[in-house]
């Protein structure tokens, strides 16, 4: 539905406007997304797999340590950040996948589709689906694990989505490469995790010193300079990676 | 090149000497504190490897020559090794100085990091057959990595601000021959560095000429250089 | 007359790797022309075609398209068609998605009525909501054009075109190229063999142990 909303939208302001670069641009982005809010739905792999990972969590803990008290709610942020690293890692480096098969990257790229607008076209629909799988799982486990906590869901939404965007950009970076490389991807998601160690590490701070009173800001500075860094040299390095 | 690998073997026994022989043990360290020369000289390196690697890439990617990429990976390559040196180094004065072998402390993470990252550096480029290809993935790849070490850094430190630290560094006075013995070290780990990595790039410069004589054979087509290996 | 050429290689070589793959190819195609272009497998058809549309840089002569001098690392423009051997199509979309989605990219004016017609000719009108991982061979060959023939450029590149077609997509393909010349664009198509499917035929060309020539003369 929203799919079909966006491409309204983008036929309408097509009709209106020719030649303008920047409106074409933004057009062409919407299209884009638009599209790829279609496959994702199609296949609604990448939400999923959080999800499950998730719950493989939550049924783990529960079953193995809930009679050690409180211990699940001091460990929250580190088991619940971990998930999101492992799960959103390995669906991120498959966000080209749909473009392997009949060599779709070179059709879109003669249709003179800048990488840069499939690029930001991929980055919305990824971070969007998962900061909602992310989100779902946060807030079940706080749920089933920290009943009396009492934090700001603002916040934690903020966290939240600076975590995911950093996740999803250089994720995104390297799904980029994984295109080029032939047959070493298990590695490259491996290795990929390593590289997302200090977004990783300052989501766990921020969302622990949110959930246990500690001073959230620094750690919320320092992840938005992280996603800072990260998305500017994804778009910058992702143009020097286009096949010919 | 001779002349630089007698240059840097000079410079070995020179510094050997003043490490050794020459400079006294530490009052408070006693001889452990010998090894710290070695350490401060891979350091120094590590540092210079992978700087230059950064700027060879950012060279490669803004002329397209393939020599930059060979500088980028021979450093990248070298520069593991004494990142090896100066992790097992640290580790073995860790144990005498402070007791552990290993403590997460914010430059021995960082090390760590690095020394993960550039391996993955390493390991990929070799998954990608085409020349150029490899050079522009690895180029991107390794200023990618060149960024992330400095973050990791500063997050560990927030990390660490935040927490108790357990254990800190005491500082340490030199005597003044000390000081002579660590940069004569320090010279002669950077000869090396820069001994190794000029032979490493002839060497890649000569395999890629090579494989363009065996392409060239195999097809039966005349046989054409215009690679820039020399 | 040479300036009005769709397009036109002046000693254009072309490596693979660091090893020569042709050299010093000249060809011109003028408005209403079509060329095919023969050779045995690995001869560097397709990537001749790589070249001509701006996927592949060359490494010496010149390349010009619509008048235009194109650089070794050309962009890519929306009035080159290209048919290559993949159909360049999303496998778990719909073939009207993926017209659509081209279709967006492209700009194209009343998008659903062409994408009527368009499925229409090629004879795919049963298969238009189903997905194209579900479509034989021959069908992804008719999608392919289809997409092409949506884009409707003024210079056609196809790579083998006729390969995978049934007798009547053969025809259809015919009818599809003659349109496009009385339309006064251009066609390249390439062919491992000399057989005449495509009847009258412009100009025959041979790309052969790194030299492309004239059929007579090879």
């Amino acid at each position: 539905m929203l799919a079909k909303q966006l491409f309204s939208i983008a036929a309408n302001s097509g009709n209106a406007t020719r030649g303008d670069a920047q409106v074409q641009a933004i057009r062409r982005w919407v299209v884009l997304t638009a599209h790829e809010w279609t496959l994702q739905w199609r296949h609604k792999d990448s939400g999923l797999a959080v999800l499950a990972v998730a719950l493989l969590e939550i049924a783990a803990f529960d079953l193995s340590m809930n009679r050690i008290p409180r211990l699940l709610a001091q460990t929250g942020p580190g088991i619940l950040w971990m998930g999101f690293l492992f799960s959103g890692t390995l669906t991120v480096t498959r966000a080209y996948a749909h473009e392997t098969a009949e060599d779709v990257m070179t059709g879109l790229y003669l249709a003179a589709l800048g990488q840069t607008t499939q690029l930001v076209a991929k980055l919305t629909v990824n971070f969007m689906w998962l900061l909602g799988s992310v989100w779902l799982t946060t807030w079940l486990w706080v749920r089933l694990f920290m009943a009396p906590t009492r934090f700001s869901w603002a916040v934690m939404d903020l966290i939240l989505s600076l975590g995911v965007l950093g996740l999803v950009s250089v994720g995104l970076l390297m799904a980029r490469v994984g295109l080029l490389l032939e047959g070493a991807d298990p590695f490259l998601t491996v290795w990929l995790m390593v590289l997302d160690l200090p977004v990783t590490v300052a989501a766990m701070g921020a969302t622990w010193a949110l959930m246990h009173g500690g001073d959230v800001w620094p750690w919320v500075r320092g992840l938005a300079v992280f996603d800072l860094i990260f998305l500017t040299s994804t778009l910058i390095f992702s143009d020097y990676l286009r096949e010919v | 090149m001779r002349v630089a690998l007698g240059a840097t073997a000079a410079l070995f026994v020179v510094s050997g000497y003043f490490d050794f022989l020459k400079s006294p043990d530490d009052a408070w360290l006693g001889p452990s504190q010998r090894i710290f020369y070695v350490h401060m000289g891979a350091a120094f390196v590590v540092a210079l490897a992978f700087t230059v690697a950064c700027a060879a890439s950012t060279l490669y990617l803004a002329t397209r020559q393939l020599r930059f990429d060979r500088w980028a990976c021979a450093s990248a390559e070298v520069g593991m090794v004494f990142t090896s040196m100066l992790l097992t180094t640290g580790i073995l004065w860790g144990k005498v100085v402070w007791g552990v072998w290993w403590t997460w402390d914010p430059r021995l993470t960082a090390t760590l990091i690095l020394w993960v990252l550039f391996w993955g550096y390493l390991l990929l480029r070799d998954g990608i057959r085409f020349r150029e290809q490899r050079a522009r993935v690895s180029a991107v790849l390794a200023l990618v990595c060149y960024l992330d070490v400095p973050l990791d850094y500063m997050t560990i430190r927030w990390w660490k601000s935040i927490h108790p630290i357990v254990i800190t560094a005491q500082g340490i006075n030199m005597a003044p021959t000390m000081i002579g013995a660590m940069c004569l070290t320090s010279a002669a780990m950077v000869a090396l560095y820069l001994s190794w990595v000029t032979v490493r790039v002839r060497l890649m410069g000569t395999e890629d000429i090579l494989d363009d004589v065996k392409n060239g054979l195999r097809d039966g087509v005349r046989c054409q250089f215009w690679g820039d290996g020399s | 007359m040479m300036d009005s050429a769709l397009l036109e290689c002046q000693n254009l070589s072309c490596d693979m790797g660091s090893r020569p793959l042709w050299q010093g190819v000249w060809l011109s195609l003028e408005p209403g022309g079509l060329m095919k272009v023969v050779g045995p497998n690995g001869a560097g058809k397709s990537t001749l075609l790589k070249v001509l549309v701006g996927l592949r840089g060359f490494r010496c002569g010149r390349l010009m398209r619509f008048g235009e001098r194109v650089s070794v690392a050309a962009k890519p423009d929306s009035r080159v068609g290209y048919l290559g051997h993949a159909s360049f199509l999303y496998a778990s979309l719909t073939l009207e998605e993926n017209l659509r989605l081209y279709g967006r990219l492209w700009g194209v004016p009343h998008l659903s009525r062409r994408i009527n017609a368009v499925v229409e000719q090629m004879g795919l009108q049963w298969s238009r909501y189903e997905r194209i991982q579900s479509f034989s061979q021959g069908m992804m060959q008719r999608a392919g054009l289809a997409r092409l023939e949506l884009q409707r450029p003024r210079l056609w590149l196809m790579d083998e075109p006729f390969s995978g077609l049934d007798d009547q997509g053969r025809n259809m393909l015919r009818r599809m190229i003659d349109d496009a010349r009385r339309r006064g664009d251009a066609v390249l198509i390439t062919a491992p063999t000399f057989s005449d499917d495509i009847g009258d035929v412009g100009q025959t060309t041979v790309l052969d142990r790194g030299q492309l020539r004239k059929r007579n003369e090879g």
